[in-house]
């Protein structure tokens, strides 16, 4: 058991992302969200749509989306990784929004730029995750 | 625990960091343009009209039917108009404002120092002065009042509609429209038309081959490249049209030495020559000027066509009329097609945008279409001038000088001079300066005659808006529904004046003299006209019955007693759209529109029909391949078809016979291919001229036709509509996915059915009106300027294809925006 205890802490602590200093992680208010995994998609879903519809009125959006669903992961490259998910989810969004409107051909057609967004809904994204770090 | 913490610092740093870089940093307008979801750039392809918008001139219904072409209805003039400005905002906002930021100078300020060069011409030539003129002068009548009301409509649609694609890419939002704005559109339209830097091309040329050769070869060889006439049989105004004589001058029996010289000067290529060398020559100015000059004035191949059949010749009980200007080809098109139903008169056809009028089209009265008359109506001087002043007669004058910034986005401020004389502008360049004078530096009553012209109810109604046309110079034809028909030259033609006689425009004056001065001229100003040809004495011709204008030779020098021109275009097109329209009428068969759908769709190359004669026949004499090649151009009957491989050959093989001609002299002489002439010189080059040099003409279109078969071979090119496409229309932003994609297209600069690649330019409306049956027309593009719209370039590929919209006559489409009484 002795043995077993140090382990099963550490694995708790990598997931944590926080090391040695779990003890701290465990008093945040996200630990259930981390822990949970019911708790984990209910948050990874609002935190989506709360983000995608920030994002549709301004660009830092994409940022409070990215961290919205970074918080939630366990670690911080799961947060990265989430990030990146938050990232698709909001270019497919726009395609889709697109293909209602009837442009996603044009938009495609202009090539870069539309390369330009994808890279900004990535970015956005990926950099809001990183906040996991920090809390 | 401090790694901890430094990594927590770290990532909340960055975090921070790119959250305030992208908030607060040059980065935030990219986001804001580019970010899915809520960039400006996507918001416009997610865009809708307003459904409702508030009108200070009263009620109006905008609908827009299958091919985008808005209809405009009210019962108020003020409200239609609005309604159109509305419309043209909406759909054209962009093109509109670009080409207001062109000839206002002010393109830097939202494109960056590309365009500098661009703005520093368009400020020294002053086209806003012109332009507030012009606004000033039409002041109180019910043009302005159109243009007002436009113009406020215009405004809301800024107001009210997402701004367009290529305003979120450049970031900015355009300036309010004015009717000064539409005023300038118009001195845009006519400076491409008549702005002409050919005095000075021509000038050069002849100074630089002069340089290479001795003065009197170098005059021999630029008089065969530069012909004031080409050998020609097919004026517009021929004998049949029993038009007689224009003449400014009484004849008093006693003659003219003024109007003999004219006359002598004009009637032949040699005559030119002789002409010019008889004048004390002035300072030609200096390559760097002309050179820079070159790249602001229209392409040499811009023309159109026109044609207007009498209701005797015709099937039903009205004259037929058709009108396609070859003007530059782009995407959104150079013309707005709309459909206006108001209070009093009712008008379809095409505006340029930025003006609400229709300038080619019909109403229930008649129909109206115009061609570039090719007239001269600039000049240049030269001056005795020390910088701040120049001498003019016996006295010194200061120049008028004023320094203005020119703004650039992303980059410095530039200022530029713009400096005027008596005659008008002075452009500069590389210290070498000329002035100016132009027809359309003046107030004219052009909006005027367009607005008289849509409210015409006849013959005698166009015949009075045809007075006031007064720049540009084009050839305009009317016919109403009563069989009425009128060929008129519109615009100002100036006599200059030289020494106390009249004196042909081909040449640098002294203004110092002061020579070739026009009498009643103010720049900038109200002119009086006084020294101008009287309206009475343009050309015209009253009740023709079939007629056909295509930029060619107007009429005979023999029967004009002043200068009309200084060239006209390559003779082609008229003298193919006279040998149809005379076929089909001396048949005794009616013409109908089916027949000239026909002529309008017309491929057939004028400089084939007199250059492959003798090309196959040196063909033979080369190899194998060359005699293959000869096969299929014998074969060939000088259409230039999109599927056809002997007009691929033969356009190709075209231009390099011309390189082959002209490229060492021209190389060495320091000139380029701009200052290469007309199609038709090369043509008519007599067998035994200099050009030929010792090789002969035999060899050289023998070696040319060598040089294309390996070129073509290299390219792996086929047909002529691999190389003759709609892929070369482009957008003025040069951005790849706003131009048009490749879709064959037939016909050639040089034919009735237009589309020239290298400029582009071409049938840029082409339009068939019989006033007892169909209306039809097409665009090359789309209506809209929108680039999501699904009116883009829907009508593109039926351009290519040679096909026609047949035009309704009456309003349809669903209502897209109602306009209800608001607060002026």
């Amino acid at each position: 058991m002795s043995r077993r205890g140090p382990t099963s802490r550490r694995r708790t602590t990598d997931r944590e992302g926080g090391g040695a200093t779990s003890r701290a992680s465990r008093h945040i208010p996200l630990a259930p969200v981390r822990a949970d995994p019911r708790h984990h998609w209910l948050w990874l879903v609002s935190g989506s749509v709360v983000g995608l519809v920030l994002a549709s009125v301004h660009p830092l959006g994409l940022v409070v989306g990215g961290a919205l669903v970074g918080l939630a992961a366990a670690d911080l490259f799961r947060a990265v990784l989430s990030g990146i998910g938050f990232g698709v989810l909001a270019v497919l969004a726009w395609l889709g929004s697109l293909w209602w409107a009837g442009g996603l051909g044009r938009v495609l057609a202009m090539g870069e730029l539309a390369l330009l967004a994808v890279a900004i809904a990535l970015g956005l994204s990926v950099l809001g995750s990183l906040a996991r770090g920090v809390l | 625990m401090n790694g901890r913490l430094g990594r927590r610092a770290v990532l909340a740093g960055l975090v921070g960091a790119g959250v305030a870089g992208a908030s607060l940093s040059p980065v935030r307008g990219y986001l804001e343009q580019f970010a899915p979801l809520s960039g400006s750039v996507w918001q416009t392809a997610r865009a809708s009209r307003q459904e409702e918008v508030e009108s200070p001139y009263g009620t109006a219904e905008l609908r827009y039917d299958k091919d985008g072409v808005p209809h405009v209805s009210a019962d108020d003039e003020g409200a239609l108009y609005f309604a159109v400005g509305y419309a043209q905002g909406s759909d054209r906002l962009f093109q509109m404002d670009f080409q207001r930021r062109l000839f206002a100078g002010e393109l830097s300020a939202v494109v960056g120092e590309l365009t500098v060069a661009s703005d520093r011409f368009h400020r020294q030539m002053a086209f806003t002065d012109a332009a507030e003129a012009t606004a000033e002068h039409i002041d109180g009548t019910p043009a302005a009042a159109a243009v007002d009301a436009f113009a406020d409509g215009v405004n809301a649609a800024i107001e009210n509609e997402p701004l367009p694609l290529e305003c979120q890419l450049l970031d900015y939002e355009p300036e309010p429209w004015s009717r000064a704005d539409t005023a300038l559109i118009e001195k845009l339209i006519a400076w491409q038309l008549t702005g002409s830097f050919r005095t000075l091309r021509v000038a050069l040329v002849r100074e630089r081959l002069g340089a290479l050769l001795s003065p009197e070869r170098a005059d021999e060889l630029v008089g065969e490249l530069f012909p004031a006439r080409f050998d020609h049989d097919a004026p517009i105004i021929r004998e049949h049209h029993d038009a007689g004589e224009f003449r400014v001058d009484e004849e008093d029996g006693t003659g003219s030495t003024t109007t003999d010289r004219l006359r002598g000067a004009v009637s032949s290529a040699q005559g030119v020559a002789d002409e010019v060398s008889s004048y004390r020559r002035t300072e030609t100015p200096g390559k760097e000027l002309v050179d820079w000059l070159g790249r602001f004035e229209s392409p040499p191949g811009t023309g159109s066509n026109s044609w207007l059949i009498g209701a005797e010749h015709t099937a039903g009980d009205a004259p037929i009329l058709a009108n396609d200007p070859h003007l530059s080809l782009q995407a959104p098109p150079t013309w707005y097609e709309m459909h206006l139903d108001g209070p009093d008169h009712r008008a379809r056809g095409v505006a340029f945008p930025g003006t609400p009028l229709v300038v080619i089209g019909e109403n229930d009265h008649g129909a109206w279409g115009f061609t570039n008359a090719g007239a001269d109506v600039i000049d240049f001087y030269s001056y005795d001038d020390d910088g701040e002043t120049y001498a003019y007669g016996d006295e010194r004058r200061e120049f008028e000088h004023e320094s203005q910034k020119i703004a650039v986005a992303g980059g410095a401020d530039e200022t530029v001079e713009v400096t005027k004389t008596v005659h008008g502008p002075v452009v500069e360049e590389a210290d070498q300066r000329v002035g100016v004078a132009w027809t359309g530096h003046a107030a004219t009553e052009t909006i005027q005659s367009l607005y008289e012209l849509s409210h015409s109810t006849g013959f005698d109604d166009a015949l009075a808006a045809a007075e006031r046309f007064e720049s540009p110079t084009q050839n305009l034809l009317y016919a109403d529904r009563e069989g009425r028909t009128l060929y008129y030259m519109t615009g100002r033609l100036p006599l200059r004046q030289v020494d106390g006689e009249r004196a042909p425009g081909d040449r640098v004056f002294d203004g110092s003299a002061p020579e070739g001065e026009w009498e009643g001229f103010e720049p900038f100003g109200r002119p009086t006209w006084e020294g101008f040809v009287p309206f009475d004495s343009n050309p015209h011709v009253l009740d023709p019955d079939y007629l056909a204008t295509a930029n060619q030779q107007i009429v005979d020098d023999d029967r004009l007693d002043y200068y009309l021109s200084q060239g006209y275009a390559s003779p082609y097109r008229g003298a193919r759209l006279y040998e149809r329209l005379d076929e089909r009428i001396d048949s005794g068969e009616p013409v109908d529109l089916e027949f000239l759908r026909d002529v309008g769709r017309d491929s057939y190359d004028g400089r084939a029909a007199a250059l492959v004669e003798p090309l196959v026949e040196a063909a033979r004499d080369g190899g194998q391949r060359l005699r293959e090649a000869a096969g299929i151009l014998d074969a060939w009957e000088y259409r230039l078809a999109a599927d056809s491989r002997a007009a691929l050959i033969f356009d190709r093989w075209f231009e390099r016979y011309r390189e082959a001609l002209l490229g060492e002299t021209f190389a060495e002489a320091d000139l380029d291919e701009t200052y290469y002439p007309p199609a038709a010189a090369i043509v008519q080059l007599p067998r035994d001229s200099g050009w030929f040099g010792s090789r002969g003409r035999a060899q050289i279109m023998r070696e040319a036709l060598r040089e294309t078969l390996a070129e073509l071979e290299t390219e792996g090119h086929d047909r002529y509509g691999d190389v003759n496409h709609t892929g070369h229309i482009a957008h003025p932003l040069e951005l790849g996915f706003l131009g048009y994609p490749e879709h064959p297209r037939g016909g050639g600069g040089e034919t009735v059915w237009n589309y020239s690649r290298q400029g582009p330019w071409g049938g840029s409306w082409e339009m068939q009106a019989d006033l007892d049956g169909e209306l039809l027309g097409i665009l090359p593009g789309g209506n809209s300027g929108r680039y999501f719209s699904a009116h883009y370039r829907d009508q593109l590929r039926a351009w290519a294809d040679g096909e026609y919209r047949s035009l309704s006559r009456e309003v349809e489409g669903e209502l897209t925006t109602e306009f209800v009484s608001g607060e002026r």
